[in-house]
C-alpha cells in the first residue's frame, strides 16, 4: 500500500479542507468521498494529522470523549477508538458493522465493564467503568499490512 | 430470588431503631485467610456472597441484599437479592423483574413534572428504566428518599435509539446477570445519561444533580464516608462459592479503621490511577468489584474462547499500584489458563487467577479476584476520613 509524496499532499490537503469545514463524521468502513454525506451526529472539534501510512482524524465530542479515526492511504475508515467520561454514538463510529456489535453472541461469562469481540471482519474491544469508557474497533480485512494493532488507541 | 418482606422489614427496621443504626457495640470477625480480618457483625456490614447469580453464569461476581421502601414507609418495602456490588459504578439500579409484581415504588419527575428515565451505559450492553424513589436499607443503615433506576419497566418499554447507539439492551435479569447492581465507588453522582418523557416520547436532558442516581453510601446517616470491601481469600482452584462483608463507612466505627492499610488516591474526575505492567505504566487504571477478572494488556498471553487468557502454564506476574498521591505498592498475582481453570471445577464461581486482555494499552483493571484476601477501601470524593478526604482506595 505504497503512496507517493504527492498523493499523500493531496490527501492532506483534502483533509485540510475538511478541517476547516463543518466536523464530518466518517464511520467504520466508510470512505473519503463519503464523508461529507456523514453529516455529523456527534457535535464536536475536528483534527486531522497524518501519520505515516495512515491518517488520523480526531474529534472532540462536545461530552468530553475523543474519537480517533484511522483512515487509510485508500481513503478508507479501518478502525475507530474512543476515550472519555462518556461513550459516544456507536451507531454512528461503527457504521456498517454497528449490528454486528449488537448481534454479537454473549461470552459465556459476561461482564459490564469490558465485552469483545473478535470476528474475521470486526475485532471490537470496549472497557467501561462510570466516568472512563474507552475501546476500539478495526476491521482486520481493512487493516494496511504495515499497520500494528496496536497504533489503535 | 425475590421475596416480598413487608412484615419482615417492619420487624427489621424496628429492631435497627432499637439498635441506633451505628453504635458499634458488638462487633464480630473473621479470619479472610490472606492476612486481612472480615467483620462479621455490626449495623454497618452487609453480608457479600461470590455465587453464580441468578442466571446461573457469573463468575467473580459479589452479592448484596438491599431493601428498598417507598419514601417513608417502614412497611411497604421489598428485599432484593443477588445486587451485585459495584465500586465501578454509583447508585442502585434493580431489574423491574426482581421487584414483587405487587410492589411500586414512586415515579421520579423534573420541576414541569416530567417523569425521568436514565439511560445506563456498560461496556456489554444499555440499561434502560424510569429513575423512582425510595428509601435504601441495607444492613443497619438507610438512605432516604433516594434516586433509584428500575431497568426494563414496562412503564417506559420503549428505548431511545440514543440510548441503544451505545450497545445492546441488558434489560432482564437473564441479561443483567444480576437482580441488580449498587454502584458505591468513589463519586456520588453517576453523571449518566438521562432523559424526560412526557406522553411517552424521550428527550435527553440534564437534570439536577440530586435528581440523578447516587451513590447511597454518601445519604447514611453515618458511615457516609467510603465502604470497604472485605474478602475471603480463594486456592488456585477456586472456589464453589465465597463470603465477604461490605462494610460502611472509614474510621467511623470500631470495625471500620484503616489500620495499616494505605492510601492510594485516585483520580478525582474518573476514580482512575497508575498501573506499571512489564515495564510499561497505564495511566488510566482502577480497581473495580464489578469487574470479574484482571483485565491487562499482555500480547504474549493466548486468549482463549470466552476470552479470558489462557497461558499454557500458570504464570506469576507482578504490577505495581501507585496512587495520585504518589503512594505505591508491588502487588503479586497468577494468570492461570482460563479453559482448564473452569473445566476442571465447572461449579466454580471464584478464581483468583482468572485474567483478560484489556480494550486499550492505558488502561490495567484490577476486578474482583484483586479483592480476595483483602480490604480494600474505597472513600467517596469530598468526604473526610482518618486518612484524609476521598476520592480514594486503600489496602
Amino acid at each position: 500500500m505504497k503512496f507517493t509524496r504527492s498523493r499523500r499532499r493531496a490527501l492532506a490537503a483534502l483533509l485540510l479542507i475538511q478541517a476547516f469545514s463543518l466536523p464530518t463524521f466518517a464511520a467504520l468502513g466508510g470512505n473519503l468521498s463519503s464523508i461529507e454525506d456523514d453529516q455529523l451526529k456527534m457535535k464536536g472539534t475536528l483534527r486531522t494529522t497524518a501519520a505515516e501510512r495512515y491518517t488520523v482524524q480526531e474529534i472532540q465530542t462536545s461530552q468530553g470523549t475523543l474519537v480517533r479515526e484511522y483512515v487509510a492511504p485508500s481513503g478508507v475508515v479501518f478502525a475507530v477508538a474512543w476515550r472519555g467520561p462518556k461513550m459516544p454514538d456507536l451507531r454512528q463510529a461503527l457504521g456498517a458493522y454497528f449490528t454486528q456489535f449488537t448481534d454479537a453472541p454473549r461470552p459465556a461469562h459476561p461482564n459490564h465493564a469490558h465485552f469483545a469481540i473478535n470476528q474475521p471482519n470486526l475485532v471490537l474491544q470496549s472497557s467501561a467503568h462510570m466516568r472512563a469508557y474507552s475501546g476500539r474497533a478495526y476491521d482486520p480485512q481493512l487493516l494496511p499490512v504495515d499497520v500494528p494493532v496496536t497504533d489503535i488507541q | 430470588m425475590r421475596r416480598l418482606i413487608v412484615p419482615l422489614a417492619a420487624a427489621v427496621l424496628a429492631l435497627l431503631a432499637a439498635c441506633g443504626g451505628g453504635s458499634g457495640s458488638d462487633f464480630g470477625s473473621t479470619s479472610g485467610s490472606g492476612g486481612n480480618t472480615i467483620a462479621t457483625s455490626g449495623s454497618n456490614v452487609a453480608p457479600i456472597t461470590v455465587n453464580s447469580g441468578p442466571s446461573q453464569s457469573s463468575v467473580n461476581t459479589g452479592y448484596v441484599s438491599v431493601t428498598v421502601c417507598t419514601p417513608g414507609s417502614t412497611t411497604n418495602c421489598a428485599t432484593i437479592d443477588d445486587i451485585e456490588v459495584d465500586t465501578g459504578s454509583y447508585g442502585l439500579r434493580i431489574l423491574a423483574s426482581a421487584l414483587p409484581t405487587t410492589f411500586a415504588l414512586p415515579q421520579e419527575n423534573d420541576a414541569s413534572g416530567n417523569p425521568i428515565v436514565e439511560c445506563t451505559i456498560f461496556a456489554d450492553g444499555v440499561s434502560w428504566g424510569p429513575v423512582v424513589n425510595a428509601d435504601i436499607h441495607i444492613a443497619g443503615e438507610s438512605a432516604a428518599n433516594q434516586s433509584v433506576q428500575i431497568i426494563g419497566s414496562s412503564n417506559f418499554s420503549s428505548v431511545p435509539a440514543e440510548c441503544t447507539s451505545h450497545g445492546p439492551t441488558e434489560d432482564t435479569v437473564d441479561l443483567f446477570e444480576a437482580n441488580g447492581i449498587i454502584g458505591v465507588g468513589p463519586f456520588v453522582q453517576d453523571d449518566g445519561d438521562y432523559y424526560i418523557c412526557p406522553q411517552g416520547v424521550c428527550a435527553q436532558t440534564t437534570p439536577t444533580t440530586n435528581l440523578e442516581v447516587s451513590n447511597p453510601v454518601a445519604s447514611f446517616a453515618v458511615d457516609n464516608n467510603g465502604v470497604i470491601v472485605e474478602m475471603q481469600n480463594v486456592g488456585p482452584s477456586g472456589a464453589d462459592s465465597l463470603s465477604g462483608s461490605l462494610v460502611f463507612g472509614i474510621g467511623t466505627e470500631s470495625n471500620n479503621g484503616l489500620g495499616t492499610a494505605t492510601v492510594y488516591g485516585v483520580d478525582p474526575s474518573d476514580g482512575n490511577l497508575s498501573v506499571t505492567f512489564n515495564g510499561t505504566t497505564f495511566g488510566a487504571s482502577f480497581i473495580d468489584s464489578g469487574s470479574n477478572a484482571n483485565y491487562f494488556v499482555d500480547s504474549s498471553i493466548p486468549t482463549c474462547t470466552d476470552g479470558f487468557f489462557c497461558p499454557p502454564n500458570t504464570l506469576a506476574e507482578q504490577a505495581t499500584i501507585t496512587g495520585v498521591n504518589s503512594a505505591s505498592t508491588t502487588i503479586d498475582f497468577s494468570v492461570a489458563n482460563a479453559d482448564s481453570l473452569i473445566q476442571s471445577n465447572p461449579a466454580g464461581v471464584a478464581f483468583v487467577n482468572l485474567a483478560a486482555p484489556n480494550s486499550l494499552s492505558d488502561s490495567f483493571d484490577f476486578g474482583l479476584p484483586f479483592f480476595y484476601g483483602r480490604n480494600v477501601f474505597t472513600a467517596i470524593a469530598g468526604q473526610s476520613t482518618p486518612g484524609g478526604d476521598g476520592p480514594y482506595v486503600a489496602f
